[in-house]
């Protein structure tokens, strides 16, 4: 069990940075997510940890010792590839044991920690089968015991569910948290999907073009979205962000089509707002309340789309042009599509951003 | 349009043009193969027979008997088999390289390594005969071993880097964070799921030296002990008169290895062999 820092570390593919002057630590025993879109650098700045990429400038430490110029095969870790990576040529047997084989481990101590983990991970009748025999969830197993036989400082997991269906993905997910949680091993884990990310993360880093766009727990980074970025990536169906004005003297934000009043508890965070210039509006699509009828802060809207999606049914509603996205419960009583709709924000849970540099207020 | 000009090729079209190919590539060896049985003289006998109307393997009973062919078959094994073996051996190793390793400078030794496999022999027939005079290397086994060795090495390496590309990447990097160094990968991950390439590269080297002539009779400078098929039997016309029952016999003599080759080794050439390496 060792952290692992990284400091200054850049990365650069010809003209295209994917790693952008990065200073992180992720700490000891916890799993550490690194999620982001397809392109975003996540997966280059965990290869980078890996070894597999020599960063244009900065380190990597990996406990107490700097590993910036080590190759992958003198650094511990252990790294789960999307497509598992068995070697084809050998049994289940022989896969799991090949990294024990490149050090020197002594033969009946291979055979013992190889059995020892395929029985952990109830693979133990795989065993003599070879890759292509395999089912996928049993070939994401194979790759799991190849990473874990070793007890490896850290462990990279580089979107290792990504292939499995729906279902079995699902179950996966619970597997390798429980396992993390069991080993505490640092654990580094990528992933575009940012409900895996939730869910798997003691320690959630957001990233984009380089750049760590918020770090902290999943709850933190969901309820307080330190940018637009984060807004909208973080979240199913994303944050509905509107553009609006703030009028000080009645504490009214104004859009094209609406006004809503604010209650006294936001004063000091709409005094801080621009007042004659535009920000964003950030409301969560379940912070939407749909109202029977019109009240004192309700707003007027149009239903355009109804998608029942079984526990949630999600609305899509029209104001003029700004269209929101607001998920209710299906004993709601919801109108046909085409009528009017009231409905009110939960004033505690509205977010601010500036319009320029998507910056949280 | 395109669908009626596929279909016009796809019946009596096609049939008539494959029965070109194989009447002009099988149509020779077949004459040969009827001529090494005929008994001396009869080659010349008009009208010309599809089959001899006297066959006889005296052809064969002579050609290994009196001529000692069977030496120059054992010649040309040696030569051939120690050409594939180096040759893959070498071919694999810059095709790693090429294929799977970063460093500066991969794409003009490439270039390079091709430009020399792309000179054909007999253009550096005068400077090799020189630099093997100079090494001691006429008149012997390797004078024609080391040579095709260097022949055969960028064709090699062009058959497996384009082999290795192919393989799925992660496997090095997977073997690199499990702890192996570059060589290693490459014996123990990347060769054996290469093995279908490797036999390939090591068929055509086998086939490649198997044929070589002019080189060939240039080292060797009428030695016939050490003398490699070909060149043995271009000697068997040197005489008064062309002894085409003989070349005959010693072309369907020296043929039987060489099939014998591709039928025993085309079942390790089989597709697939990374089914279950990586899940896409």
């Amino acid at each position: 069990m060792s952290k692992v820092r990284v400091d200054n570390l850049v990365k650069e593919f010809g003209d295209v940075t994917a790693i952008n002057h990065t200073n992180r630590v992720f700490n000891d025993g916890i799993m550490t997510v690194l999620v982001g879109p397809s392109g975003c650098g996540k997966t280059t700045l965990m290869r980078t940890i890996a070894g597999l990429e020599k960063p244009t400038s900065g380190s990597v430490q990996i406990g107490d010792k700097y590993v910036t110029d080590v190759p992958p095969w003198d650094r511990n870790v252990a790294m789960i590839f999307q497509s598992y990576a068995l070697y084809p040529h050998m049994s289940v047997y022989e896969n799991i044991a090949f990294p024990l084989k490149a050090r020197s481990v002594s033969g009946s101590d291979i055979d013992r920690r190889v059995k020892e983990t395929a029985n952990f991970l109830q693979i133990t009748d795989l065993l003599d089968r070879e890759p292509k025999e395999l089912s996928g969830g049993q070939m994401q197993r194979v790759a799991v015991g190849r990473a874990v036989v070793r007890s490896p400082e850290v462990f990279l997991m580089d979107e290792p569910l990504s292939n499995l269906d729906a279902k079995l993905r699902v179950h996966m997910r619970a597997e390798l948290k429980q396992l993390q949680r069991e080993l505490e091993v640092t654990t580094i884990y990528v992933t575009h999907d940012q409900e895996e990310a939730m869910t798997l993360s003691d320690d959630l880093m957001v990233i984009d073009e380089g750049n760590v766009m918020q770090e902290g727990s999943p709850s933190e980074v969901y309820r307080n979205p330190d940018n637009t970025f984060v807004a909208r990536f973080i979240g199913s169906p994303p944050m509905n962000l509107i553009e609006c004005s703030c009028n000080h003297q009645d504490d009214t934000i104004r859009t094209q089509y609406f006004n809503y009043p604010l209650p006294d508890d936001l004063k000091p965070v709409i005094q801080k707002l621009p007042a004659e210039n535009k920000f964003l509006l950030g409301v969560r699509p379940e912070d939407i309340n749909v109202e029977s009828e019109e009240k004192n802060k309700t707003i007027k809207t149009r239903l355009t789309l109804i998608e029942p999606q079984g526990k949630e049914v999600l609305l899509t509603l029209k104001v003029g042009d700004i269209e929101l996205k607001c998920l209710t419960y299906p004993d709601t009583e919801i109108p046909e599509v085409g009528e009017d709709l009231w409905v009110s924000f939960s004033d505690l849970r509205l977010h601010f951003f500036d319009i320029d540099n998507g910056e949280s207020y | 349009m395109f669908y009626r000009i596929k279909k016009w090729l796809s019946t009596p079209a096609r049939y008539t043009a494959m029965g070109m190919v194989m009447f002009f590539s099988l149509g020779p060896l077949y004459w040969t193969f009827t001529t090494s049985l005929k008994p001396m003289g009869a080659e010349y006998k008009l009208p010309i027979e599809l089959w001899p109307s006297e066959v006889t393997f005296q052809a064969y009973r002579e050609v290994v008997t009196e001529l000692d062919f069977l030496i120059n078959i054992r010649n040309s094994f040696i030569v051939s088999s120690v050409v594939t073996v180096v040759s893959v051996i070498l071919a694999g190793l810059s095709a790693y390289a090429i294929a799977r390793l970063r460093f500066k400078y991969k794409v003009q030794s490439l270039l390079f390594l091709q430009l020399g496999g792309m000179i054909p022999p007999v253009v550096t027939i005068a400077p090799t005969f020189t630099i093997l005079r100079s090494m001691g290397l006429l008149r012997t086994l390797p004078g024609l071993i080391v040579p095709m060795i260097i022949y055969n090495v960028p064709l090699g390496t062009w058959l497996l880097a384009s082999y290795f590309a192919n393989l799925p990447f992660e496997l090095d990097d997977a073997a690199k964070v499990d702890g192996y160094r570059p060589f290693q990968i490459f014996y123990k991950v990347i060769l054996p799921i290469a093995s279908p390439g490797l036999f390939s590269a090591g068929v055509f080297a086998f086939i490649f030296s198997w044929g070589q002539f002019i080189l060939a009779n240039t080292v060797f400078m009428g030695v016939s002990e050490i003398q490699t098929v070909p060149v043995a039997i271009q000697n068997f016309s040197a005489n008064f008169r062309t002894q085409w029952t003989w070349i005959s016999a010693g072309i369907i003599l020296s043929l039987i290895p060489i099939i014998l080759l591709v039928i025993i080794f085309q079942r390790w050439v089989i597709r697939g062999m990374t089914a279950g390496a990586v899940k896409h």
